[in-house]
């Protein structure tokens, strides 16, 4: 094995694994005992792999991910005796199935677009942290730059909001399309890494078929108080962090 | 016969690694807590499909990739997204002591490997991987795989060569 081959096969090892059982391994790595060049080189590669697997492994999760996919996790359990119906029926449908269809791999299940799982994922999104767009309390420039990346931005302001502390806002994608998210502060002391605690999600009346009507429909979404409504063809959904009185002054 | 983990344990220990792999391929928040997010809930509803339950991990890093590639079979409707408006979510890059690099310039390499070396390359590094399990995450021949592998990290490493002191650049593959 010359050098040029030896390099070849240890730029796929990785010391620690099991990767040097594998024979040609052993031999690149004997190579590296014997061939000063290699060592140089070999040593100047396993710095670069750690250094370049320490830079992905930078990467971490938002604070409160772990917790929000536990606490929405969909509700799916159901009665033994009903699954083994349940399990019945589908073998019955899948023995009239084409032989094709047999065949098909695992299908991926329908997304759920329901207005429920939209507020539950935007409700979600501002209580796990996010980074803002664009940091202002000017409302003109909030709406030029949600213009700018296509998202609602001539949306209605309740009356309770149009003097509340603006502090910015960020784009929120929702199967695609892009919800704007316009935060407020109440003014409450907040925790240091937390900028807002009121948030205005608006989108698009299409996306949403089964939202609430005109009237606000209130409800405790996670930890927050939540009002929802439509309004021509937009959908608006204001959050905050905190108690139904406290939502109620944004109206 | 392993019992099958519970949601909660699930969630617990796979949660950071399948967050990590789904912000290397979208390098955004959002997408890749979603990412995540789903591939739980798809568990939730079809996990106990899975026979052999010492392959929970394999199979919820292929479901994370099948929901990736789906959302980007999806582009016409999802705007497209340049790196540079992508920016915002990715780490603040900051200067390291020699020899370290930042993720935020890891990812902004990653970004610019072809798109097919992408997550094996990325599995490689996060995961430590097997290659065979790479290959059951990612549904290719393990030769495939290799030369994949093989190939992005010739790509990146040639990207990151400027940051990486006193290392060669790859040669080319």
């Amino acid at each position: 094995m010359n050098t040029e081959q030896a390099k070849e096969i240890l730029q796929l090892y990785r010391p620690g694994r099991a990767d040097a059982a594998d024979p040609e391994v052993a031999a690149a790595l004997a190579c590296v005992e014997q061939d000063a060049e290699l060592r140089r080189w070999y040593e100047q590669h396993c710095a670069a792999q750690q250094a370049i697997r320490d830079g992905f492994r930078q990467i971490k999760p938002p604070a409160a991910l772990k917790e929000q996919i536990i606490s929405e996790r969909p509700r799916l359990s159901l009665p033994v005796r009903r699954r083994v119906v349940l399990l019945a029926a589908l073998a019955v449908v899948a023995l009239l199935a084409a032989v094709p269809l047999w065949l098909t791999r695992q299908a991926t299940p329908p997304e759920d677009t329901s207005f429920a799982a939209y507020r539950s994922r935007m409700v979600g999104h501002a209580l796990r942290g996010y980074a803002m767009d664009l940091e202002t309390n000017e409302l003109a420039s909030i709406r030029d730059y949600l213009k700018t990346q296509q998202a609602p931005a001539d949306f209605a302001l309740p009356a309770g909001l149009e003097h509340a502390t603006r502090t910015g806002c960020a784009l929120v994608s929702w199967h695609g399309q892009r919800v704007a998210m316009v935060c407020f502060s109440s003014g409450r002391t907040l925790p240091l890494n937390q900028t807002s605690d009121v948030w205005f999600f608006v989108a698009l009346r299409r996306e949403l078929p089964d939202a609430p009507g005109s009237t606000p429909e209130i409800a405790a979404v996670n930890r927050a108080t939540v009002a929802s409504w439509t309004q021509g063809d937009k959908v608006y959904v204001l959050a905050v962090d905190g108690s139904a009185d406290l939502l109620k002054q944004y109206l | 016969m392993i019992a099958a983990p519970d949601f909660e344990s699930l969630v617990t220990q796979y949660y950071e690694s399948l967050y990590q792999f789904a912000f290397s391929l979208t390098r955004s928040e959002a997408d890749a807590c979603d990412l995540t997010q789903q591939t739980f809930y798809i568990w939730a509803a079809k996990g106990h499909q899975l026979r052999d339950v010492t392959k929970v991990k394999t199979w919820l890093f292929t479901t994370l990739h099948r929901q990736f590639l789906e959302i980007r079979r999806k582009q016409t409707r999802f705007p497209h997204q340049e790196l540079d408006e992508a920016g915002s979510d990715l780490p603040a890059a900051t200067p390291r002591p020699g020899g370290q690099l930042d993720g935020a310039v890891v990812l902004r390499a990653l970004a610019q490997v072809d798109d097919i070396f992408q997550a094996p390359v990325a599995l490689f590094y996060l995961e430590d991987c097997a290659y065979q399990e790479i290959a059951d995450i990612l549904e290719v021949p393990l030769g495939t795989v290799k030369s994949r592998i093989s190939r992005g990290l010739g790509q990146l490493q040639r990207l990151l060569a400027d940051h990486l002191p006193a290392a060669d650049a790859a040669p080319e593959t």
